[in-house]
């Protein structure tokens, strides 16, 4: 069953304020949800340094991404408030897997990549593999 | 072999290097005819921008680390990538096996030539000391 994963945090003030009310706001929805995926909250370092492969590739939290069962990576829209209605369209997004898009722009990725030049340095004489590749 | 370009990691690129170097070393045509891109095919995966595949563990990225001071590190260990998997021909899928140390070029070889069904024939010998010629080994 998909995992859905809620990155929060507790040591500011204004975010963990959101935090708590996004928590809170979960808690409400799980049940209409819970056949569908399972529900963790966490605000632990060495969790929360998962977060950037399934997705979000962005500091800030709150954050919302579901690990799913083959790894198609499902990060919450960055700039979507976390409202109820948000969070509902977007569940059901997500368990039809229409969102596969979400926030894996390319801009985005550039911006963050710390080692973008390690394929032309060190693996130039390799075929670099694409995501579809693995679609069987 | 999957890597992340999330950070600058020295173990992760000296790995890249190898797997690099088994490639050049192996097209060399005059001694090893067409082998690669025939018989055997290396791909290169970036986990960060992809995501994991489907059938492919999902494993952190290693930690930022320019100068290799975290080589021995926990958090090294744990990161999990960068990762060599060795699939059957024409198959991205079930069965694979994942190269379990790291990949000097001369054990990446003996892998290759230990995990193949595809009729390779290589001397594992011959590449003895392939990639460990350099002073830091």
């Amino acid at each position: 069953m998909p995992v859905v994963y809620v990155y929060v945090d507790f040591s500011e003030p204004g975010v963990a304020e959101k935090s708590r009310e996004l928590i809170k706001l979960i808690e409400v929805m799980s049940p209409e949800f819970q056949e569908r995926f399972m529900f963790f909250w966490t605000d632990q370092e060495e969790h929360k340094e998962g977060r950037r492969i399934l997705g979000i590739k962005w500091d800030e939290l709150p954050a919302i991404a579901v690990n799913n069962v083959d790894h198609t990576p499902f990060a919450y829209p960055r700039k979507e408030p976390f409202k109820r209605e948000n969070l509902n369209r977007w569940f059901n997004q997500v368990s039809l897997r229409k969102a596969a898009e979400t926030e894996l722009r390319p801009t985005d990725f550039a911006k963050r990549q710390r080692d973008p030049t390690i394929y032309e340095n060190f693996l130039e004489r390799t075929i670099s593999a694409t995501r579809e590749m693995f679609d069987f | 072999m999957v890597y992340s370009t999330e950070n600058v990691n020295y173990a992760q690129r000296k790995a890249c290097f190898q797997y690099n170097l088994v490639i050049e070393t192996l097209s060399n045509e005059a001694k090893f005819g067409d082998m690669v891109g025939q018989k055997l095919k290396f791909y290169a995966y970036d986990a960060y921008q992809q995501g994991f595949p489907k059938g492919i563990p999902t494993e952190r990225a290693p930690p930022q680390d320019i100068n290799g001071r975290k080589v021995a590190s926990e958090e090294q260990r744990r990161s999990g990538l960068p990762a060599i998997y060795i699939f059957p021909a024409k198959q991205k899928s079930l069965p694979f096996t994942r190269m379990l140390k790291f990949p000097y070029a001369e054990d990446l070889i003996d892998f290759i030539v230990e995990k193949s069904a595809s009729g390779i024939k290589l001397n594992a010998a011959d590449f003895k000391g392939l990639g460990k010629r350099t002073v830091d080994e």
